[in-house]
């Protein structure tokens, strides 16, 4: 296990490079990680319409003589509105495909027990597969992929790329859009448990006076969760992360007040414990739970084992803050994630599309050399 | 302004931490629902989620039956319970029990190797390791000593020598409590560092693992040395939340547990689906002589178990609620009211409280209704007309649907003679008067779900869903506790504070529940059934009805998948029914005998029957045939906020 940052100095991420659409920014980001190099693009191969942006950009920024298209299948669905735009999705990936000269792998949803080892094993399989040998530029686009597997996926190919030491670039891409997250309804609830790849030692019998800290990262409609989380913890201190600064200033305090019952009365929530993490930017939100991280394991060592545990309910793009800094650190991640999706009866693709918002995480490579 | 916690807000987490807390918060009448036998063979626990499993369990350990010895005097009643089922013996335990969580990373080890065989193997080394670990540490508790500290201070010494306990012993690091602690956290942190690895790991390179469950040989045929004294307690290993491993890790573990060569208590729980195989416990053992099937809901309601004897019964069941609530409440009350005060007192209320100051108007509307000059029923109704307030309301509408049934069966015979009151008490029983009372309520806009009668019922024999409810009537009492005011919930704000709730159950089903749409789907269908016979006034299945049920022939064609793939509906009916039943939204009872047939009786969670104006008395259920259960999920039926949303089921 790496020693535990305990200063912003010493985090790895603590300068970073980021870009939000609106500036031609993100395709100078890929264009300095690797113009005229091999890249590879992973992606997710689903019904959610935000699966195409990236690559569709990405290709059209013509940076790239030699790419390799990752497809990670989802689980396969009967529905025929999610077929529908499944399929829409894959015929405008042939059509780039094409149109670009690019090369194609399709990776199948494993068969999987336990659907939270669905990323790992996928993690696994595409490592094995040597796809990523010879790549010199490796974009992970998580948009439209569940956490379970873009954790897995993003962390795998971190370590991946740290044992083969080949100074390889990695970014990872996501297509923020708060009006499509409306619009689809997470349905059901598993039941809460870590997820495989980032467990980090949450279980273990031999370390049962582990004291453990949760920090949950808060979004909408997510207290069905949030409490299953909270019951298979059983955390001694709870310190939820909310939205500042926000698009929408009261977003943070609407979230609070959605969640009063449940923060306050139920987990017994110190307002002093709330942190704050910057909405648009994961690095931000990295950085605080790195600081918590090494404000508990200090403080608390004295009562045993620390075990801080973090959770995301957020968006995509906030989960990235997450994956970071329990990729560092060594953190358990754990999720209750929903067992299924519905679409809101007036779901028009074109219309939600617009609010479409890429914002790229360089994440490995030359920048932190 | 004083501030109070709310103390059924806290339930899981903080009740799971701190361990007074609970011990003060439970009811050892629950003990009571355990059968005699649990010590020298495999006891299955079984429940819906929430029912109680984890709790009971939780109290056999070793830090609860210290804590209880310790503070006898605090915790007296439940020391009685504890040495009622040999647990504790005077003034020490008599049991050293570990708890071993079954959810935790064993069904990810089906997903390493497509070599079944090596799943397996590693299955039984974690189990085994993880159950060494939690005995060293239970018995280091017991003794009070500090874990890990302290493991230098155990010993396991084999009763006899036995090469296979040997064995057992080297696979598990030993005899002594400093190498077993070594040789297992070592073999658990390095499984869980694989199983968790970024990066592939080549399992079939790994031989780590083996084919039985070595720790509970060796505890069975070995006694337990602390700093060199024998501590003459009974091993008891509690493995619990088994339906979170794989069927086929189930399986092997079950066969292994109900071996009647050990002599180690070992239980097992696990939540009840009576949609699946896992009924056919068969294949490990005989119930009553090989294990012993614990079915908590079953127990709670009355029903037999494998001897016979009906251990528990409905009421006392719902006393223990009410008992536990207390307890939980007794502090934060006490603190406020600055005098001893139980939670339910504040519940309770004059009858009469039910009409809401209406009495007159209430009681002429019903003597209007039922009046119909008719000399046959003038006895019934001059007996009626001495009552007042609410029980001359009820009686009145009793006898409304009392006379309605005789003119049903008489209206053929004009010249029939005039009925006693004895024949209305024969005719009448405590379902009518459920029905009766039910009706009364909805008609005049009267509160009905109220009292501590009812409350208990509405908690559908689950203890956390009536913990949850108590904590929202609590919520009021603490608003007024708040204000400096008595915290009496009168009867309108306990039917209120039910109906949001009970709303509230209904709309988390589709976030709570998978195929949560399907199961609202079968909700409706029932409600909508049932519906259908409640609303004729002669009330022909008392106190309405809140069910279906199912043949069991029918049971087993639904478990079919060729079966399913002939009827349009069956794949969604199995889903919505497990889901349904594994999260408490209806209940099961199979193999219940009617009419020399066997059905699955499926009841809706009594929480819900509130949103649907439903009684909350089992008594009512109509029997139907699979192809119509199947029609319910292919013609959707627009209920209260359904939401019409499709799911896209990943």
């Amino acid at each position: 296990m790496k020693p535990q940052s305990s200063s912003p100095s010493e985090l790895r991420w603590n300068d970073y490079v980021l870009a939000h659409d609106g500036d031609g920014s993100i395709e100078q980001l890929w264009q300095a990680a690797g113009a005229k190099r091999r890249a590879v693009y992973v992606m997710a191969e689903g019904f959610d319409p935000r699966t195409i942006t990236g690559l569709r950009r990405f290709l059209a920024s013509g940076t790239f003589e030699n790419v390799l298209i990752i497809a990670i299948a989802l689980p396969p669905t009967k529905h025929e509105l999610a077929l529908k735009l499944a399929g829409e999705n894959i015929a405008e990936r042939t059509a780039l495909i094409a149109k670009h000269n690019a090369q194609l792998v399709t990776i199948p949803y494993p068969q999987v027990s336990e659907p939270r080892a669905a990323g790992q094993r996928i993690a696994h399989s595409v490592i094995q597969a040597g796809h990523f040998k010879d790549a010199h530029h490796i974009v992970l686009d998580v948009s439209a992929m569940p956490t379970s597997i873009h954790f897995a996926l993003a962390g795998g190919i971190l370590a991946h790329c740290e044992k083969a030491a080949k100074s390889q670039e990695i970014q990872i891409v996501v297509c923020d859009n708060p009006a499509m997250d409306a619009a689809i309804t997470n349905l059901g609830t598993a039941a809460a448990d870590a997820i495989n790849g980032f467990t980090n030692g949450l279980d273990l019998e031999a370390g049962s006076k582990q004291v453990r800290i949760w920090a949950p990262v808060l979004g909408p409609s997510e207290a069905v969760a949030l409490r299953a989380i909270r019951d298979r913890l059983e955390a001694r201190e709870i310190c939820p992360v909310l939205p500042f600064p926000a698009a929408d200033p009261r977003r943070g305090d609407d979230l609070a007040l959605g969640y009063r019952q449940l923060l306050f009365e139920e987990m017994r929530v110190n307002p002093g414990d709330i942190i704050y993490a910057d909405e648009r930017n994961p690095f931000d939100l990295y950085r605080t739970l790195s600081r918590l991280n090494a404000k508990f394991t200090q403080t608390l060592k004295p009562l045993g084992e620390v075990k801080v545990i973090l959770s995301a309910h957020s968006s995509k793009l906030l989960s990235l803050g997450v994956l970071l800094a329990a990729y560092e650190h060594h953190l358990p991640v754990v999720s209750a994630p929903p067992t299924g999706w519905s679409l809101s009866p007036d779901f028009d693709r074109e219309q939600l599309s617009k609010h479409d918002q890429l914002v790229c995480l360089w994440i490995d490579g030359s920048p932190y050399r | 302004m004083i501030s109070y916690q709310n103390p059924f807000r806290y339930r899981a987490s903080e009740q799971q931490r701190d361990l007074r807390a609970f011990l003060l918060g439970f009811g050892p009448a629950a003990l009571h629902m355990l059968p005699e036998a649990v010590w020298d063979r495999l006891v299955v626990l079984r429940s819906a989620p929430g029912a109680g499993k984890t709790s009971l369990m939780r109290v056999f350990t070793a830090e609860s039956t210290r804590a209880v010895i310790d503070d006898a005097d605090t915790f007296r009643d439940l020391k009685e319970a504890l040495a009622s089922t040999g647990a504790t013996e005077g003034s020490s335990p008599a049991v050293l029990g570990a708890y071993i969580n079954l959810e935790r990373d064993y069904r990810s080890l089906i997903d390493i190797s497509a070599n079944g065989t090596i799943a397996q193997r590693l299955f039984f080394r974690l189990l085994d390791v993880r159950v060494m670990l939690a005995f060293v540490r239970a018995a280091l508790v017991l003794s009070k000593h500090t874990y890990p500290e302290d493991v230098g201070r155990i010993v396991v010494r084999p009763k006899n020598p036995d090469a296979a306990v040997e064995q057992a012993a080297r696979r598990l690091g030993g005899l002594d409590g400093a190498a077993i602690y070594t040789a297992c956290a070592a073999a658990e942190k390095k499984m869980l560092e694989m199983l968790d690895s970024l990066l592939p790991v080549e399992w079939e390179h790994e031989d780590g693992g083996h084919n039985d469950l070595y720790s509970l040989r060796l505890l069975s045929a070995s006694e337990l040395l602390v700093d060199g004294h024998l501590l003459d307690v009974r091993p008891l290993i509690m493995f619990d939340d088994g339906h979170r491993l794989h069927p086929t890790q189930r399986s092997a573990l079950l066969e292994r547990l109900a071996d009647r060569g050990l002599d180690v208590a070992r239980w097992y729980a696990e939540r009840y689906e009576a949609l699946s195989r896992q009924d056919l416990l068969d294949q490990v053992g005989k119930e009553g002589r090989d294990l012993e099937l614990v079915e908590l809901e079953s127990i709670a309601r009355g029903a037999a178990s494998s001897d016979g004897k009906a251990r528990f019964s409905t009421e006392r069941f719902e006393k223990m609620l009410i008992d536990i609530a207390n307890r939980r409440a007794f502090k934060p009350l006490s603190r406020s009211l600055e005098q001893e005060h139980d939670f339910s007192e504040l519940l309770e209320f004059e009858e009469d409280e039910l009409l809401l100051d209406r009495d007159a108007d209430v009681i002429k509307v019903l003597r209007e209704q039922v009046a119909n000059g008719d000399a046959r029923y003038t006895e019934w109704l001059q007996d009626a007309a001495k009552l007042s307030g609410y029980e001359a309301a009820l009686r009145l509408r009793e006898l409304d649907v009392l006379i309605r049934r005789d003119r049903d069966r008489t209206q053929t015979d004009m010249f029939s003679q005039g009925l006693t009151v004895a024949d209305s008490k024969d005719r009448s029983s405590s379902a009518i008067r459920e029905a009766a009372a039910l009706a009364l309520a909805q008609a005049h806009g009267l509160p009905y779900y109220a009292g501590t009668d009812l409350l208990p019922k509405l908690g559908s024999r689950n203890v956390e869903q009536f913990l949850a409810l108590c904590g929202d009537l609590f919520a009021e009492m603490h608003a007024e506790m708040t204000l400096q005011r008595k915290p009496k919930v009168s009867a309108q704000r306990q039917d209120r504070i039910v109906h949001r709730a009970s709303q509230r159950y209904w709309k988390e089903i589709l976030r709570r529940v998978p195929d949560g749409h399907l199961v609202q789907q079968l909700v409706l269908a029932i409600v909508k059934m049932a519906e259908q016979d409640n609303i004729k006034p002669t009330v022909p299945y008392p106190p309405g009805v809140t069910g279906t049920a199912l043949h069991m022939s029918d049971r087993e064609r639904l478990l079919d998948p060729k079966v399913r793939e002939s009827i349009p509906g069956a794949d969604q009916l199995l889903a919505a029914l497990s889901n349904a039943i594994s999260f408490n939204i209806v209940s099961a009872e199979l193999d219940r005998s009617v009419k020399n047939k066997q059905v699955m009786v499926i009841y809706l969670n009594r929480l819900l029957c509130p949103m649907f104006k439903l009684p909350l008395g089992r008594g009512g259920y109509r029997e139907k045939k699979l192809e119509v259960m199947a029609k319910w999920m292919t013609n959707p039926i627009e209920g209260p906020q359904h939401e019409a949303a499709e799911q896209l089921s990943f």
